[in-house]
């Protein structure tokens, strides 16, 4: 696995990829927050969850190339023909994506030190904000590599991702659409207000227990709940054994 | 990814212990001879040093048996001679599989023959036997300066010839086909003191047994 992580990550800067999602990252993070210390009060949680939705178009970014540069360059094979498993592969590829992330958030911690420096807080509430965002990340990177490993081109993982996490960053909206729609339904053929607003709760209940901004919104006011912290691994590990299945498939099935 | 990183990372994929590494990786570019390039990007390499590298990719933890597929596909005729020094060295100490559709490559390295035709194993042998054996029997062009009468009743004396057939003949030279049975032993000295003996010089003197094209249309298209 080390070997694929130490590959995959250098990689990112062979390319213009890793220097293109670091550079995006410093931008919104050094924007936000310069916003903020203009305004003579900062908040690194707020900036953090800020942050979190630009997480649709730096994850794509990144994890776009993963599968589908070793199909164009043929060193897929060498899974295939080499002692090394293949979940392995798809963890090393997964760190490798985590670590970039690590090396992005340096921003975040220097702006932490600036903060403090200057008389500001950097309290429980900030760390665990920082905690949910690598949480949610790997979740997220875990939907790209699925994308990435699905499909042979990249622009169009990179689509497939995108939208994916969008989905994801919606759930909210879509929670309170659905809400109000089956409640008009409900309400059309029974005419019974209460059995509407019953039905309606339901199915926004039902999202918004998908829904990984809702889950973790008490972090940041220092309420860690360790229940959303194993939501967001359970996803990231689905979308991992998932891709790790794609990847056994695509051995044995004829080219 | 230069030539050290990616030797390095297959060294990483294929488990080998780090004390071993240096040597075996060593060894490899030593054979292989990419030495010059070892710090060189891949992307940048000529196709000959691609293959190589891919060569001593596959060389990474020293595997008993090799399968090249189209070693010499898309390489220059220097290259190629030189693919065939390599794959020539490297068979002394693995074994080698090559498929290729030239087949003048594989008459030129292959010690054995696997023919594959729909699918289906269609012969296993070694070239030589593998084109007597559809021949029956072998084949000699002989062209000389001479009397032609004399020289094929000379030559038909010989035991083992069982055919003589005038190919070409002309005021100046004739060619004549030697068929021979398979069961006899080599006649090519008894020929040639037939022809001394007369003062007949010998102009072209050569085996006439099908190249493994030959062999090979032959066994794929009869079936």
């Amino acid at each position: 696995m080390y070997a694929i992580f130490k590959r995959d990550f250098l990689q990112y800067f062979r390319s213009p990829v890793g220097y293109v999602a670091i550079a995006i990252f410093s931008f919104l993070a050094g924007f936000i927050f310069y916003s903020q210390y203009a305004n003579g009060s900062v908040s690194i949680s707020s900036e953090v969850i800020s942050l979190r939705s630009f997480f649709v178009v730096i994850v794509p970014i990144i994890t776009m190339a993963s599968f589908a540069e070793d199909k164009k360059r043929g060193t897929e094979v060498l899974y295939y023909t080499t002692p090394v498993d293949l979940f392995s592969v798809v963890a090393g590829k997964f760190c490798a994506a985590l670590a970039l992330f690590a090396v992005m958030f340096i921003n975040v911690f220097v702006q932490m030190i600036v903060t403090v420096s200057n008389g500001g807080m950097v309290g429980v509430g900030e760390w665990g904000s920082v905690i949910v965002f690598f949480f949610m990340a790997a979740m997220f990177i875990s939907v790209g590599l699925l994308a990435s490993a699905l499909n042979d081109n990249q622009i169009v993982s990179a689509i497939v991702a995108f939208v994916s996490i969008l989905l994801f960053q919606l759930l909210s909206t879509i929670s309170s659409y659905a809400k109000s729609a089956l409640n008009a339904v409900v309400f059309l053929v029974s005419q019974d207000n209460d059995a509407a607003n019953k039905a309606g709760e339901g199915i926004a209940d039902v999202i918004n227990w998908l829904d990984p901004f809702a889950r973790t919104s008490d972090f940041r006011s220092g309420v860690f709940s360790v229940s959303s912290l194993v939501f967001c691994l359970s996803i990231a590990a689905i979308f991992l054994y998932l891709t790790y299945r794609v990847l056994e498939k695509k051995r044995w099935s004829q080219a | 990814m230069t030539v050290r990183e990616y030797l390095d990372f297959i060294c990483d994929l294929k488990k080998v212990k780090k004390e071993d590494r240096k040597k075996q990786i060593d060894a490899i570019i030593s054979m292989v001879k990419i030495k010059d390039v070892y710090d060189r990007l891949i992307g940048n390499l000529s196709k000959g040093y691609k293959q190589r590298v891919g060569i001593a990719q596959a060389l990474v933890g020293n595997p008993s048996i090799l399968i090249l597929d189209e070693p010499t596909v898309g390489l220059d005729p220097n290259q190629v001679l030189e693919m065939r020094k390599l794959v020539k060295t490297l068979s002394k100490t693995h074994s080698v599989i090559i498929s290729s559709h030239i087949l003048s490559e594989i008459q030129a390295i292959a010690d054995r023959v696997v023919i594959i035709n729909n699918g289906k194993i269609a012969a296993v042998d070694t070239i030589t036997d593998l084109s007597r054996r559809l021949s029956g029997s072998s084949r000699l062009l002989l062209s000389f300066k001479g009397p032609l009468k004399e020289v094929t009743a000379g030559v038909r004396a010989i035991p083992g010839v069982t055919n003589v057939i005038t190919r070409n003949s002309s005021d100046y030279l004739h060619e004549i086909e030697i068929i021979i049975s398979n069961t006899s032993p080599d006649i090519r000295a008894s020929i040639f003191f037939v022809m001394s003996k007369g003062g007949w010089p010998i102009f072209e003197f050569r085996s006439l047994d099908p190249s493994l094209e030959e062999v090979f249309l032959n066994i794929t298209a009869g079936k």
